[in-house]
C-alpha cells in the first residue's frame, strides 16, 4: 500500500498528521492510488477530499473519483438492502441479530455514511442460536460454500460462516469476533448487552454498542488480516473512544475478554501504518502494553511471519475450557470431514493429517 | 393538497452534488442530478407540489410555471420507480 492511500485513509481525523500533496498526481501515480482506493474501499474519503479542495485534482481525475464512488456507494446499497432481508427474517424465527462492521459503522460513527463503504454484510447471532440461524439462511436461499471442519464445529468454537446470496453477495455470519485463541477468550453473550439502534430504510435494526463496537474494530484490525486494511485501521481510530465513560467501558471488556494484547496492537498498527498519534484514555492506558508469552503467542498465529491453522490450533488450546472441548478441539482440527476437505480443495485426510503433524513438530521444536 | 415524500424502505447515499438511491422495486441504482438531489433533498420532509416549486426557485434559475412543470412529471417518475410516494 502507498503513503498517499494511508494518508487518504485518515482524512477528517483531528489526529492526522500526514499532508496530502499540493498539486494533481500525475498520471501514473493516479491510477496507483486509483486501483488502491477502489481496493481499499477509500473513494468516500478521497471524493470528500477532492470536494473540500485539499487534494487537488484534474477534471478528468475528478471525474474518475466520482465514478468510483457511484460505483461502491451502489453496492453499499444492494447490501444494505440484502441486510434488510436478512435481519428482520431471523428476527422472525426468534433470533437476537447485531450488524457489524460496514453498516453499523458507516451510519452509526461516521459523520456520513458514504464516507465508509463495504463490500459484504457482517452479522452476529448468539452461540446458542447459531446453527438455528445458519438453517433459517438457507431456506432464505443461502448456500454456504465452505464447510464446516466437522459438524458443530463452528457454533462450538469457530467465529462464524460465510454465506452466499442467490445472486452472489456475500454474508458473514458471526458467533464471536475472531477466529481462534481471542475469539474463543470472548464472552460471547456480553456484545448484546446494551445494543445501539439505527435505522436503515424505515427498519430498525441494531449493532454493538459503542464499547464492544470499538473493540470489535480493533480485533478486525489487529486479526483479521496478515496485511491490515487502511479501512479497518481507520475505523480504530474513528471509533476511538473519546467519551471517559465508554472508554473505561472498552478497556474493562478488553481486559475481561484477554484482549487487551489485541486492542494495543490495533493502535499500534493504526499509528504506524497511518501516521497518526492516536489520544485519549485508551491510547493512555495501552500504551507500551507487553503482551505475556501466551498473549505473544496467540497474537502470532494471526499475523507473525508464518501463521497458519496448526498455529492457530496451538495457541488456541489454552483459551478452550475443560478436556473434554479441548480433545473435541484437536480431533476436529487433525481430522476435519471429507465435506470440509472437498470444499477448500486441501486432498484427503491423509493429506491433511501428514500436513497438520509436520506443522505442529515444527511448531513444537526447541 | 397532496404532500410527496421520500419512500421509507427506498435506500440512498450522497455522492457530491448527486444522490443515489435503490428504488424499492428493481436492482438498478438511480443517479439523481444536482436538481434532482435538491429535490430529494427537500422531500426530507413531507412537501407539496408548491413548496417544492419554491425550494427549486429558490436554489436555480427558470420560472416558477416552467418549473412546477417539470416538477410534477419527475416527481411521478419517481413514484413509478419507488422512490418517493404520497
Amino acid at each position: 500500500m502507498t503513503d498517499l492511500a494511508a494518508t487518504i485513509a485518515t482524512y477528517g481525523l483531528p489526529h492526522a498528521g500526514r499532508s496530502l500533496p499540493q498539486r494533481p498526481l500525475d498520471a501514473a501515480a493516479w491510477q496507483r492510488l486509483g486501483h488502491e482506493v477502489r481496493e481499499q474501499k477509500l473513494s468516500g474519503l478521497l471524493l470528500a477530499a477532492l470536494l473540500a479542495g485539499d487534494l487537488p485534482a484534474t477534471d478528468e481525475q475528478y471525474e474518475e473519483a466520482r465514478e468510483w464512488h457511484r460505483l461502491g456507494v451502489s453496492v453499499a446499497l444492494l447490501l444494505d438492502r440484502q441486510m434488510l432481508r436478512v435481519v428482520p427474517a431471523l428476527e422472525a424465527a426468534g433470533h437476537d441479530v447485531l450488524v457489524l462492521k460496514g453498516p453499523g459503522v458507516a451510519h452509526l460513527s461516521y459523520p456520513d455514511p458514504s464516507l465508509r463503504l463495504y463490500g459484504d454484510i457482517d452479522i452476529l447471532l448468539r452461540t446458542d442460536q447459531f446453527d438455528d440461524g445458519i438453517a433459517v439462511l438457507t431456506e432464505l436461499g443461502y448456500d454456504r460454500p465452505w464447510s464446516e471442519i466437522r459438524p458443530g464445529f463452528d457454533a462450538r468454537f469457530g467465529k462464524g460462516a460465510t454465506l452466499t446470496a442467490p445472486d452472489g453477495l456475500e454474508l458473514d455470519v458471526h458467533r464471536t469476533f475472531a477466529f481462534g485463541a481471542f475469539g474463543l477468550a470472548i464472552d460471547v453473550d456480553e456484545p448484546f448487552v446494551d445494543p445501539t439502534p439505527f435505522d436503515v430504510g424505515g427498519q430498525r435494526l441494531h449493532a454493538l454498542g459503542p464499547a464492544p463496537r470499538f473493540l470489535h474494530a480493533c480485533y478486525h484490525a489487529a486479526l483479521g488480516n496478515i496485511r491490515p486494511r487502511l479501512m479497518n485501521l481507520r475505523d480504530v481510530a474513528q471509533l476511538l473512544p473519546d467519551e471517559r465513560a465508554t472508554a473505561e467501558r472498552a478497556l474493562a471488556l478488553a481486559e475481561r475478554w484477554q484482549g487487551t494484547a489485541v486492542v494495543a496492537r490495533a493502535l499500534q498498527t493504526a499509528e504506524r501504518i497511518l501516521g497518526l498519534q492516536l489520544e485519549g484514555t485508551v491510547a493512555d492506558r495501552v500504551r507500551g502494553y507487553t503482551p505475556t508469552r501466551r498473549e505473544q503467542r496467540a497474537l502470532a498465529s494471526y499475523v507473525g511471519t508464518d501463521p497458519d491453522f496448526a498455529a492457530q490450533v496451538l495457541a488456541s488450546l489454552p483459551y478452550v475450557d475443560g478436556m473434554r472441548d479441548r480433545a473435541a478441539f484437536v480431533w476436529a482440527a487433525l481430522v476435519p470431514s471429507s465435506e470440509f476437505l472437498a470444499s477448500r480443495g486441501r486432498g484427503g485426510r491423509a493429506a491433511w493429517l501428514r500436513r497438520g503433524v509436520a506443522l505442529l513438530r515444527a511448531r513444537m521444536r526447541p | 393538497m397532496t404532500a410527496w415524500h421520500r419512500h421509507p424502505a427506498a435506500l440512498w447515499r450522497r455522492s457530491a452534488d448527486q444522490v443515489i438511491v435503490l428504488p424499492v422495486q428493481g436492482d438498478d441504482p438511480v443517479v439523481l442530478s444536482p436538481t434532482g438531489a435538491a429535490i430529494w433533498d427537500a422531500l426530507g420532509d413531507p412537501r407539496t407540489v408548491d413548496e417544492l416549486t419554491a425550494v427549486l426557485k429558490a436554489t436555480f434559475d427558470g420560472e416558477r410555471q416552467q418549473i412546477r412543470a417539470d416538477l410534477v412529471p419527475f416527481l411521478e417518475q419517481l413514484e413509478r420507480q419507488g422512490m418517493v410516494t404520497r
